[in-house]
């Protein structure tokens, strides 16, 4: 097919995907009952001020017109204001990215490390002890939410530790120490599900590739175990795994704004819920929508990812 | 005349499975000269290709390989240690499998999947540690100056690839069926090999291009003085290829000699019974010669003669332990055949079938099967010190053998 | 194991109990999937019988709050801020909680597999639209959903059913779909075309006997990771109405008391931990069973 085909399919794919899910909040907001100017305002409020406020707001426009113009600000990166603050949706998100982006990237990390060795080490000594017990970590780790674990590490850890907090966040500019160590338990909270799910594949992919004939061929040819397994089969191996963490990265969302409630953490998923507490609708329209880009950014990079590791993709051809 | 290439005696390889213990070769012993292209012909499940993988080894845990002796330019293979075998593997002694498409690995390039055989087995004095390997494979590519690469391209020449620079960089689903097979060719031939282990090389590929791949594994054969052990269903290949052939049923060898001889002058009803069924152009019948019956278990398999069931020619000693005759025929070279008919105490009339068998018959039997293995009638297992166990990684090639081999009839 | 070229085998009123019996052999030699039975089954029986198991009425704020649990005591897990006995409670919860988790999953599998149906029947134009909808669907987290959903319709428990069960219509879809693609190129479904089966009997007779054995270890999959949103929902406070006790909900109460108090939180968490685990146990037998190729690593 080869690699700019593709990537085109992805980007055209991904545009599709925002634009759908512009539309949908766009009706999901308009949707909600009652009317907006009123919510904002208040019960008790005059007919006159009620309209004011509703041609300020556009509400008064005939609905294709206020959809062109709502992506017409969005384009221009106007998400509005929050009812609450005042202040423009896009700065307010841009304030409280850091914690989350911080948390789900750790948590990932931690996730891969967890997933790929212990997949690949269970895989090699199927059915001994260590195939068990890594399978046994794998399956308390899908079946716990994250929010849980995040409360069991504060239990554990959290209390007896004092070195670690269990509460709030210390961005990096006041010191990476500090820094990591506030986002250290929640990111394992995210990443230990994620992990187990990872892991679960990587177990089964690598277990489907050590019966390939190309493993066969490469102990033909006299190589050792370690390329064998690590040269010839890691990387195809690797390959549904990458597909799946894609699909999964639902996972660490829901995780992600969980643990922030769980942990005092001002970010994103906190931001959010609050927002959906205090009815604060062009908040809520806004982290949605956020949020719902990052993911989409976040498939494509998946996607890159893939494109790297299955040359079948880069380069098609032959038969 | 000098020693053979390659020695087997007595090889015997089993697995056990939930129902039972399957035997998958029953002492079996060949062999091959330098430079002779040697092939073992039978249907599936009759053990071939567990064969080949028993002689190298590849069987892992799965699979007891007992033998009196597998010696390699003598080397016995069953005693040498795994990291021994390793640099045989793939060096000394290649092999050719069926599927170009599975057996070749989709994510890496064709050129580095020869040079990694010349780098492992040659002098080139390239760095081949884990870390070397790993540096090459996921962070700087293969270097394109580098001695080993060079040699992967000479050999794709070789093997008759055309732009061969170009081709090595690319992955093996951009060619063809007959250009990877070259490819599996030029691979098994990086490690300078005298003997390649051709496991049904053709099967899998068009008939056209698979006499372009026959006569090219030939050509090598014979320009570099390589055996070929050449593992196949097809009496037609054979008939093409092979200097000598041994035709294996039910894991064991019912007739082994020279390819022209036995397609001429057949010993064992198998073997008559196989050529028979080859349809002919000029054949005036009108129904296709079939042999009657099915292969029996080897699940436990029982003493005797595996073909008794089938066999026209069936008689009294024929639940005896086969043991190897040789056909004197003047003129002819080696021509052995394991049938109780051949028994010099058996006279047989002129369509094959036993007339009279002398009270002499048993006892030469067991003379026989005394100095062919050492053993004694009542079947006490075969010399232990002769006993390799595989042991590499977890991986189940045994089931792959057997999933192969024994879905027969 | 599925018989494609047998599609009689083993069937009782078109009901595979070929897969019954595979089942069972699976379980019997596998310990964990005797305990994955098990769980399940206790499970199951306390979310049934909650009713007529259940001490007190789980809203009844009769007791003190806060008390520790204590097994002699009237509430032996104790209560929670109202007052309200914690076992009781959890009971009633385990009803809510597979309720709501079957019932996520059966409107995911429902639509899933008619989509599926329609999309690899019909092909065409028909296939492309449906497929591009449901590839829409999956890049769109479930939370999201959730959260919109919730927004309009305020808290409750049809809209956690709908909101986890989108995410899973892709899923069922694509699986019915593939089933019904590769079973359209076998030569037997030509053969009952050719002989004239209608549409809908070539669906009942020829491609769900072959379907099932993934979509029941697919639903199992599923009704886990549901409880566990559905948990997690709650818990946010996004998902049923406050005082209804699903364990994720409660979880979600205990968090404020959560050094006072700990069992308000710990003993649902424990409960969702080990409910779950057990759906998981018992869907890696049920896979094992059916000899089910990777339906979704999960």
């Amino acid at each position: 097919m080869g690699l700019r085909t593709y990537l085109l399919k992805r980007l055209v794919h991904a545009v599709f995907v925002m634009f759908f899910v512009v539309t949908v909040v766009f009706a999901a907001v308009r949707s909600i009952p009652g009317d907006p100017a009123r919510l904002m305002l208040g019960g008790d409020v005059d007919t006159e001020t009620l309209n004011a406020l509703r041609a300020e707001l556009g509400l008064d426009a005939p609905l294709y017109i206020q959809y062109l113009r709502w992506l017409g600000r969005l384009l221009s990166g106007n998400l509005g204001e929050s009812i609450r603050t005042g202040e423009p949706v896009l700065a307010s998100l841009a304030q409280v990215a850091g914690p989350t982006l911080s948390i789900a990237g750790l948590g990932m990390v931690i996730a891969l490390v967890i997933a790929v060795p212990t997949g690949i080490l269970s895989a090699v000594k199927r059915y001994e002890i260590e195939d068990y017990l890594s399978t046994t970590v794998g399956f308390f780790g899908i079946s716990m939410p994250a929010f849980w674990i995040g409360i069991v590490l504060i239990l554990l850890i959290g209390v007896n530790v004092p070195a670690i907090p269990t509460f709030g966040y210390t961005p990096i500019n006041e010191g990476v120490v500090a820094w990591l160590s506030s986002i250290l338990l929640p990111a394992f909270a995210v990443g230990f599900p994620y992990g187990g799910i990872l892991m679960r594949m990587m177990r089964s992919s690598m277990l489907e590739v050590l019966n390939e004939d190309y493993i066969r061929t490469a102990q033909a040819k006299g190589l050792p175990t370690n390329l064998v397994l690590f040269k010839h089969g890691l990387q195809n191996a690797l390959i549904p795994v990458v597909t799946l963490a894609g699909i999964f990265l639902a996972v660490v969302l829901g995780g992600v704004v969980a643990v922030e409630i769980v942990f005092g953490i001002r970010g994103l998923g906190r931001l959010l819920i609050g927002s959906i507490n205090r009815r604060d609708f062009p908040m809520i329209q806004g982290t949605v929508l956020v949020i719902a880009f990052v993911f989409v950014l976040a498939n494509i990079v998946v996607d890159l990812l893939y494109t790297m590791i299955n040359p079948r993709i880069k380069y098609g051809g032959g038969d | 005349m000098s020693d053979p290439l390659l020695s087997v005696r007595g090889l015997s390889t089993s697995f056990e499975t939930g129902q039972g213990q399957l035997t998958a070769v029953d002492n079996i012993s060949f062999d091959i000269e330098s430079g002779e292209v040697f092939g073992v012909v039978g249907e599936s499940g009759s053990g071939k290709s567990v064969t080949a993988l028993s002689i190298m080894r590849l069987l892992g845990d799965a699979g007891t390989i007992e033998a009196d002796a597998v010696e390699f330019e003598g080397t016995d293979l069953l005693s040498l240690s795994e990291p021994e075998m390793r640099a045989i593997r793939g060096g000394a002694i290649s092999m050719v499998f069926q599927d170009p498409m599975t057996s070749l690995n989709p994510v890496m390039t064709i050129g580095e999947q020869i040079a990694e055989v010349a780098r492992h087995h040659g002098t080139l004095g390239e760095r081949t540690g884990f870390w070397s390997e790993m540096r090459r494979k996921y962070l700087t590519g293969t270097d394109a100056e580098s001695q080993s690469w060079q040699r992967a391209i000479e050999l794709l020449e070789l093997v008759g690839i055309p732009e061969p620079e170009q081709r090595a960089t690319e992955y093996p689903h951009q060619l063809s069926g007959g250009m990877r097979q070259r490819v599996v060719i030029a691979q098994a031939l990086a490690g300078d090999p005298s003997l390649i282990i051709a496991d049904e090389p053709t099967t899998a590929l068009d008939v056209s291009i698979e006499a372009q791949i026959l006569n090219e594994l030939l050509d090598l054969s014979e320009e570099f003085g390589i055996s070929v052990l050449l593992i196949t269903h097809d009496l037609g290949v054979v008939r093409e290829t092979c200097d000598r052939v041994a035709v294996m049923y039910a894991s064991e060898f019912m007739e082994t000699g020279r390819v022209d001889t036995l397609f001429e002058d057949p010993h064992h009803p198998y073997t008559e019974g196989l050529l028979a069924s080859i349809p002919r152009i000029d054949d005036e019948r009108d129904r296709l010669s079939v042999i009657e019956g099915t292969v029996p278990d080897l699940i436990d398999k029982p003493a005797g003669c595996p073909f008794q069931n089938r066999c026209a020619y069936a008689f009294e000693l024929c639940d005896r332990p086969l043991v190897e005759y040789t056909v004197e025929t003047p003129g002819t070279a080696e021509h052995v055949v394991r049938c109780h008919r051949e028994n010099e105490y058996v006279t047989v009339d002129d369509d094959g079938t036993v007339t009279t068998v002398e009270s002499g018959a048993t006892d030469s039997i067991e003379q026989r099967l005394e100095a062919e293995t050492g053993r004694h009638d009542d079947a006490a297992p075969p010399s232990a010190d002769a006993r390799a166990d595989g042991g590499q990684t977890a991986r189940d090639a045994a089931a792959d053998a057997t999933r192969g081999d024994t879905n027969g009839y | 194991m599925s018989s494609r070229f047998d599609a009689d085998a083993g069937k009782v009123f078109g009901i595979r109990t070929d897969l019954l019996e595979q089942f069972i052999e699976t379980v019997r030699r596998d310990l964990k999937a005797k305990v994955g039975v098990v769980i399940v089954t206790l499970f199951l029986f306390a979310a049934v019988f909650a009713p007529e198991l259940a001490p007190h009425d789980p809203m009844a704020q009769d007791f003190i709050p806060l008390s520790q649990p204590a097994l002699s005591a009237e509430t032996p897990l104790g209560t929670d801020s109202y007052g309200r006995d914690l076992l009781s409670r959890l009971m009633y919860g385990a009803r809510i909680s597979l309720g709501v988790g079957l019932g996520a999953v059966v409107f995911g599998a429902v639509t899933g597999v008619v989509l599926g149906l329609l999309a690899g029947f019909y092909g065409g134009w028909i296939d492309d639209v449906l497929m591009r909808g449901v590839d829409v669907m999956w890049a769109f987290p479930w939370l999201l959903i959730a959260i919109m959903l919730v927004s309009i319709f305020g808290q409750g428990v049809w809209n956690v059913v709908i909101a986890v069960g989108f995410a899973y219509i892709d899923d069922f879809a694509r699986i019915t779909r593939g089933e019904v693609l590769s079973i359209r190129e076998e030569e037997y479904m030509l053969a009952a075309e050719s002989v004239g089966l209608g549409d809908l009997e070539i669906v009942f007779e020829e491609v769900f006997p072959n379907t099932v054995a993934p979509i029941i270890v697919q639903f199992t999959v599923l009704v886990a990771r549901a409880m566990l949103a559905e948990a997690t929902l709650s818990f946010l406070g996004l998902g049923v109405k406050p005082s209804t006790p699903t364990w994720g909900a409660l979880l979600g109460q205990g968090r404020d008391f959560i050094t006072q108090a700990w069992w308000i939180s710990i003993i649902p968490g424990i409960l969702i931990m080990i409910t779950v685990l057990g759906i998981n146990l018992f869907g890696d037998a049920l896979r094992d069973a059916f000899d089910v190729r990777e339906v979704d690593a999960e």
